[in-house]
C-alpha cells in the first residue's frame, strides 16, 4: 500500500474526517452558539469536499486498489454521488430539526457522516470481506441514529427492533459468505465471478440465498420487510428519510456488483429468486402502504414497494436492468427525502420551541393547500413522482425498469408492476387529496404552543431543492441514465478474464 | 417558425402557469386577465397553424441513449384537434370569471396545464412524448374536479384519476413492448416498422392493439368502460366538464385513428365486429340513459357517450365516409356539447339547482338564453343545416357500407336523441314555471353572450360548410382507408 491508493478512496476518507472533525470541534468550541455552526459547516464542507473529489475522479478508468479489496469505478462514483446528495439534504433539513427536538447535534451529524462514509466503501467494495466491515459500519451507525430520541418510547422501539433484526440479518449475511467462500475458494468478488462461471455448487447457491436473504434485509424487500415500517414511523423523521434513501442507494450498488458483476454467469441461479423478490416485494408494500392511517408508514410501505420495483432491474440483469435499477434510486432519493422532509415542514412547534410534533396522519395533511400553498404543491409534486406519473424523474425511473423487465423477456413483471402503480397511485392520491381537497382538521393546540409553526427554512431549502430535481430528471435524464449506463459496464467488466 | 410553432403552442399555455404561480394571492383580476392572454395567444397562434401551408414539427434526440426523441408535429386531424382546445380554453376562463371564487389562480393554473397537457397530446411524434403528456393531464384534470367540483367531487375525482390510469398503464407496456421489439418510438415509423418486422407474431400483435384500444375505449369512453364520465362531469365546475366533453373525450378517438388503428390494422380489421358492437350499445345506451335523467348535466353527460358511439362507429367503419364524418363528429361534439355545459352552468350559477323538472317557462324570463339554447340544441340533435347533422350523416353511411344493421340501430339513436333534448327544452323553457322565484332570472350578460358566441357561429358556420374541416383531415382518413383497404390501393 503506498499514498497514491489513500487518494483513491479520497471521498470517503474526507467524510470521515468531517465526521471526527465535527466530535472534536465539539469537545473545545467554547459557545453553544459557536459550536452549532462549526459543527453545521464543517458537515456541509465535509460533504460539499466528497462531493467535489467524486466529480473529480468521475471519468478516470477503474482503479483496483488495496489488493483488490476495493475497486473505484463509474459504479461506486455513481452511487456515490447519490449517497452525498442524500446525505447533503438530510444535514440540510436536520440541523434545526434535531435542534429542537433536543438531540445533540455533533452526535448526530457525526454518525450520518460515519454512516455516509460506510455507505461509500460498500458500492466500492470489491471482496466480500470490504463488504461485510462496510454493511457493519453504516449499519451500527444507523441503529444509533434511530434511537437518538433517548426519551421517545416509539423510538427506542424502533432502534432495539432494527438492531436485533438488522443483527439476525447480519449473520445470515456473514454465513452466506462463509459458504460462498467455501465454495469457491476465494473472497474477491472476481474470482468467485470466474470459478461460478463453471456451474454452480449447492454450497455456493446456499451461499448465494443467504446473502441475498442478508441483502433484502438491508433494503427492506419482502419477506424481510417487517421491520420497515415500525422503524420508519419511530425514528425521527429526519433520520428515517436519510436510511430509506442513503441505505438503499449503497446496497443496490452492491447488489449491482456482486449479482451483474460477479455472478453474472451464474445469473440463470439467482434470476428466478429475485424476480421473486421483485414480484413478493411490490406486492406487499403496495398493499400495505393502502390500508395505513398515517401518512409516515404509508411511506414506509410505499418505500418498500419501491425496493420492489428496483428489484425488477436487478432481477432483469444486463446493462438496462442494473442501470435503469441506479438511475430508479438516484430518481427516488430526492423525491422520498422530499416527501419526508414535508411531514416535517407541515408539523407543529412544541413548547418553547422544544418537542415539536411531525405531521403523521392524513388530517395532519388536511387543508394545507389553504394554509401553505406552495409547500402543499411541493408535496404534490413529490407524490406524482413517488406514483410514477410524468414529467417526474420517478416517471422516467419507473419507465427504464420496466422497460429492462420487457427487454429481458419478463413481461409479465412489467405487468405487475405497472398494476400495481395503480394501487400506488390510490394512496399518493390521498395525499393530495387531504392537502387540496379537504378541509383542514382542527386540531387541539398544546397549551403555550404557537398555533402556526414556525417557517423551518432549513426545510424549507431542501424540499425546494428536492422538488426541482424531481421535475428537472424527469425532464431532462439524458445525462444520468448515461452515467448509470456507465456503471453498470465497469461493474460488468470486474470479471474479464485478464485481470 | 413552422418548426417551433406547436413547441410554442404546447408550452405557452404551461409558461403561462407558472407565470401565474409566482402573482401574489391577492391578484385575482391579475390572473384572471393573465390566463385569458395567454389563452387567445394560443388561440390565434393555433388558427396561423391551421391555415400555414408548409409541414409543422420538429424532431430532436430527447433521451439518446433509450432512443426516445422529442417530436412534433400537426397534420389535418391533429390541427383540428389542437384549433378545438386553444378556441375552448378561453371560453373556460372567461365562464368561470364570476363563478368560481375560491382559489382562482390556482384554478387558473390547472386550467393552462390541462391545456398544454391535451395539446402536446395531438402534437407528440414519439409514444414516450405522448404517453408523457397524456398522462400528465390527469394530474390538473383531477384537481380541477376535485378542488372546485360539487359535493361527491373527491369520490369523483378520484374515480376520474384511477379509471384512467388503470387504461394506460397497460398502455405503457404496450409501448415498451414496441420501443424493444422494434427499436424505436417513433410514431411516423412504427407502422411501417411493425407491418415489416418479422419479430412481431400476429397474436403479439392483437394483444398490443388491446392494450392501446383499452386505454383509448376509456377515454372515449366505450360502453361499457364509461362508468366515470358521469360521476366527473356532474361534479365537474362547469369548466371542467367543457374541457372534458370537450377536449379530453376526443384524446381517445384520436388516439384510435393516430395509433391503435394504423399501427396494427390487422388486429383492427379482427376485432372490428366488436368495436361496432360497442359502438352501437354505446350509441343506444347513452340515449337510453340520458332520457333517464333528471339532472341536466348528467343527462348531457350521457348524450356524450351516445355521440361518441357515433364516432366510434364510423372510425370501426374504416371507410372514408366513416373516418371523415367521425373526425367531423368530434369537432361538433366538442362545440355543441362544450356549449351545452356553458349553458347549464349559466342556469346553475343562477338558481343553485339544474334539474329538467326545476324550471319551466324560462323562454318568457331569459329570451336570449332560451334561443342560444335552442340552437345549441337543434345542433346536437342533429338538425340539417347544423354542424351536429354533416358528422353523424357521415358516420352512418360509413356504417352502413360495413353493416346495414348496425347503421340502423344506431340511427335510432338519432331519434333517440331527439326525444332526450326535446324533453329537455320543453321542460326548462316552456309550460309554467316552477316557482315565482325564477321570474327574476336575469338574461345573458354580455360576458356570457361573448362566450357564447363563438360557438352559436360555428355551430351554423360548419352546418353549412363542413368542408372547412373535412378538406383538411382528408388526407389522414385517406391513410388509414388505404391502409385498412389494400384492395382500393391496389385497384388505383
Amino acid at each position: 500500500m503506498d499514498a497514491k491508493e489513500l487518494l483513491t478512496i479520497l471521498p470517503a476518507l474526507v467524510l470521515l474526517a468531517a465526521g471526527l472533525l465535527v466530535v472534536l470541534v465539539d469537545m473545545t468550541a467554547a459557545a453553544p452558539n459557536g459550536r452549532k455552526a462549526a459543527v453545521e459547516w464543517i458537515a456541509y464542507l465535509g460533504v460539499i469536499g466528497s462531493f467535489f473529489c467524486v466529480y473529480w475522479q468521475m471519468n478516470t478508468a477503474p482503479i483496483d486498489a488495496f489488493y483488490h479489496s476495493i475497486v473505484v469505478d463509474r459504479l461506486a462514483r455513481f452511487s456515490a454521488l447519490t449517497v452525498l446528495a442524500a446525505t447533503l439534504l438530510t444535514i440540510v433539513l436536520s440541523v434545526d430539526y434535531v435542534v429542537a427536538r433536543g438531540i445533540y447535534l455533533a452526535e448526530y451529524v457525526a454518525l450520518v457522516l460515519l454512516a455516509s462514509a460506510g455507505m461509500m466503501f460498500l458500492a466500492m467494495s470489491a471482496d466480500l470481506i470490504t463488504m461485510f466491515l462496510s454493511i457493519e459500519i453504516l449499519s451500527i451507525a444507523i441503529y444509533v441514529l434511530c434511537g437518538i430520541l433517548r426519551r421517545d418510547g416509539r423510538a427506542n422501539e424502533a432502534a432495539i427492533k432494527y438492531f436485533v433484526q438488522g443483527a439476525f440479518a447480519t449473520a445470515f449475511l456473514l454465513y452466506g459468505m462463509a459458504l460462498l467462500y467455501g465454495a469457491t475458494g476465494s473472497v474477491h468478488l472476481h474470482k468467485i465471478g470466474s470459478v461460478l462461471e463453471h456451474g454452480t455448487s449447492p454450497l455456493a447457491m446456499a451461499g448465494m440465498g443467504l446473502m441475498l436473504a442478508g441483502f433484502a434485509f438491508k433494503i427492506g424487500a419482502a419477506p424481510f420487510h417487517l421491520w420497515v415500517p415500525d422503524v420508519y414511523e419511530g425514528a425521527p423523521t429526519a433520520v428515517t428519510a436519510f436510511m430509506s434513501v442513503a441505505v438503499k442507494a449503497a446496497a443496490f450498488a452492491a447488489l449491482v456488483r456482486l449479482l451483474h458483476g460477479s455472478l453474472d454467469g451464474a445469473k440463470a441461479t439467482w434470476q428466478p429468486v429475485v424476480v421473486g423478490l421483485a414480484a413478493l416485494t411490490m406486492i406487499a408494500g403496495n398493499l400495505g402502504a393502502v390500508a395505513q392511517k398515517s401518512v409516515k408508514r404509508m411511506l414506509a410501505y410505499s418505500s418498500v414497494a419501491h425496493t420492489g420495483y428496483a428489484l425488477v432491474g436487478i432481477a432483469a440483469g444486463g446493462e438496462s436492468g442494473g442501470s435503469s435499477a441506479l438511475f430508479y434510486l438516484f430518481a427516488y432519493t430526492f423525491m422520498t427525502l422530499g416527501a419526508f422532509a414535508m411531514l416535517m415542514f407541515a408539523g407543529k412547534d412544541g413548547k418553547d420551541g422544544k418537542d415539536g410534533k411531525d405531521a403523521e396522519t392524513f388530517d395532519d395533511l388536511a387543508g394545507l393547500g389553504k394554509r401553505r400553498p406552495y409547500a402543499a404543491l411541493f408535496m404534490t409534486i413529490f407524490m406524482v413522482s413517488l406514483a410514477g406519473i410524468p414529467p417526474t424523474a420517478g416517471f422516467f425511473g419507473k419507465f427504464m425498469l420496466f422497460q429492462a423487465a420487457v427487454l429481458a423477456d419478463q413481461v409479465p413483471l412489467a405487468v405487475l408492476g405497472v398494476l400495481l402503480s395503480i394501487v400506488g397511485a390510490y394512496y399518493y392520491l390521498r395525499v393530495v387529496v387531504a392537502m387540496w381537497m379537504r378541509e383542514p382538521v382542527e386540531a387541539p393546540v398544546e397549551e403555550g404552543a404557537p398555533e402556526v409553526a414556525k417557517f423551518d427554512f432549513n426545510v424549507g431549502v431542501a424540499v425546494l431543492v428536492a422538488a426541482l430535481l424531481t421535475v428537472a430528471f424527469g425532464v431532462w435524464p439524458s445525462q444520468y441514465v448515461n452515467m448509470a449506463k456507465n456503471a453498470v459496464t465497469d461493474a460488468k467488466a470486474l470479471v474479464e478474464p485478464n485481470r | 417558425m413552422n418548426e417551433h410553432l406547436l413547441t410554442i403552442l404546447t408550452f405557452l399555455p404551461a409558461a403561462g402557469a407558472l407565470g401565474l404561480a409566482f402573482l401574489g394571492p391577492k391578484a385575482e383580476k391579475g390572473a384572471k386577465i393573465g390566463a385569458l392572454v395567454v389563452s387567445l395567444v394560443v388561440l390565434a397562434l393555433a388558427g396561423v397553424a391551421a391555415v400555414s401551408a408548409g409541414p409543422l414539427g420538429c424532431d430532436y434526440e430527447w433521451v439518446g441513449a433509450l432512443n426516445i426523441r422529442y417530436a412534433m408535429s400537426a397534420d389535418g386531424l391533429a390541427l383540428a384537434m389542437i384549433v378545438l382546445t386553444a378556441l375552448l380554453t378561453p371560453l373556460c376562463v372567461l365562464a368561470s370569471w364570476h363563478a368560481i371564487h375560491d382559489r382562482v389562480k390556482g384554478f387558473l393554473i390547472n386550467l393552462l396545464l390541462l391545456e398544454a397537457a391535451v395539446i402536446g397530446v395531438f402534437c407528440a411524434r414519439d409514444l414516450f412524448l405522448f404517453y408523457v403528456f397524456w398522462e400528465a393531464m390527469l394530474i390538473p384534470m383531477a384537481l380541477l374536479i376535485g378542488i372546485w367540483g360539487g359535493t361527491r367531487r373527491i369520490y369523483a375525482s378520484v374515480k376520474f384519476f384511477l379509471y384512467t390510469m388503470a387504461g394506460s398503464v397497460l398502455m405503457l407496456v404496450a409501448i415498451l413492448y414496441l420501443g424493444v421489439n422494434c427499436g424505436s418510438f417513433d410514431m411516423n415509423q412504427l407502422p411501417a416498422l411493425i407491418a415489416s418486422e418479422r419479430k412481431l407474431p400476429a397474436d403479439s400483435q392483437q394483444w398490443l392493439f388491446l392494450a392501446f384500444a383499452l386505454a383509448f375505449a376509456i377515454k372515449v369512453p366505450m360502453f361499457p368502460l364509461h362508468t366515470w364520465l358521469p360521476d366527473a362531469h356532474v361534479e365537474a365546475p362547469t369548466a371542467g366538464s367543457v374541457m372534458l366533453a370537450g377536449v379530453l373525450l376526443k384524446m381517445g378517438a384520436y388516439g384510435f385513428l393516430r395509433i391503435a388503428i394504423p399501427f396494427f390494422p390487422r388486429a383492427a380489421e379482427h376485432y372490428q365486429g366488436l368495436f361496432i358492437t360497442l359502438s352501437v350499445v354505446s350509441v343506444i345506451f347513452g340515449a337510453l340513459m340520458s332520457m333517464a335523467q333528471s339532472d341536466i348535466k348528467k343527462l348531457i353527460a350521457y348524450s356524450s357517450v351516445s355521440h361518441m358511439g357515433f364516432v366510434m362507429l364510423g372510425i370501426f367503419s374504416f371507410t372514408m365516409q366513416g373516418l371523415q364524418g367521425a373526425i367531423l363528429q368530434m369537432v361538433n361534439h366538442g362545440i355543441s356539447t362544450g356549449a351545452l355545459f356553458l349553458l347549464v352552468g349559466v342556469i346553475y350559477e343562477r338558481a343553485h339547482c339544474r334539474g329538467v323538472d326545476d324550471f319551466g317557462g324560462l323562454t318568457k324570463v331569459m329570451p336570449r338564453y332560451a334561443a342560444v339554447f335552442l340552437v345549441v340544441t337543434l345542433s346536437s340533435i342533429g338538425l340539417p343545416g347544423l354542424n351536429g347533422f354533416v358528422g353523424e350523416f357521415l358516420t352512418l353511411l360509413g356504417g352502413f357500407l360495413v353493416s346495414p344493421w348496425a347503421a340502423a340501430v344506431a340511427s335510432t339513436g338519432v331519434i333517440l336523441g331527439a326525444v332526450y333534448m326535446l324533453n329537455l327544452y320543453r321542460g326548462v323553457f316552456f309550460g309554467k314555471m316552477t316557482s315565482s322565484k325564477y321570474e327574476k332570472l336575469k338574461d345573458l350578460s354580455w360576458l356570457e353572450m361573448a362566450y357564447l358566441a363563438p360557438l352559436v357561429l360555428l355551430i351554423v358556420v360548419l352546418g353549412l360548410l363542413p368542408m372547412l374541416v373535412l378538406h383538411k383531415t382528408h388526407a389522414t382518413s385517406d391513410q388509414i382507408h388505404r391502409q385498412m383497404r389494400p384492395e382500393v390501393d391496389r385497384g388505383r
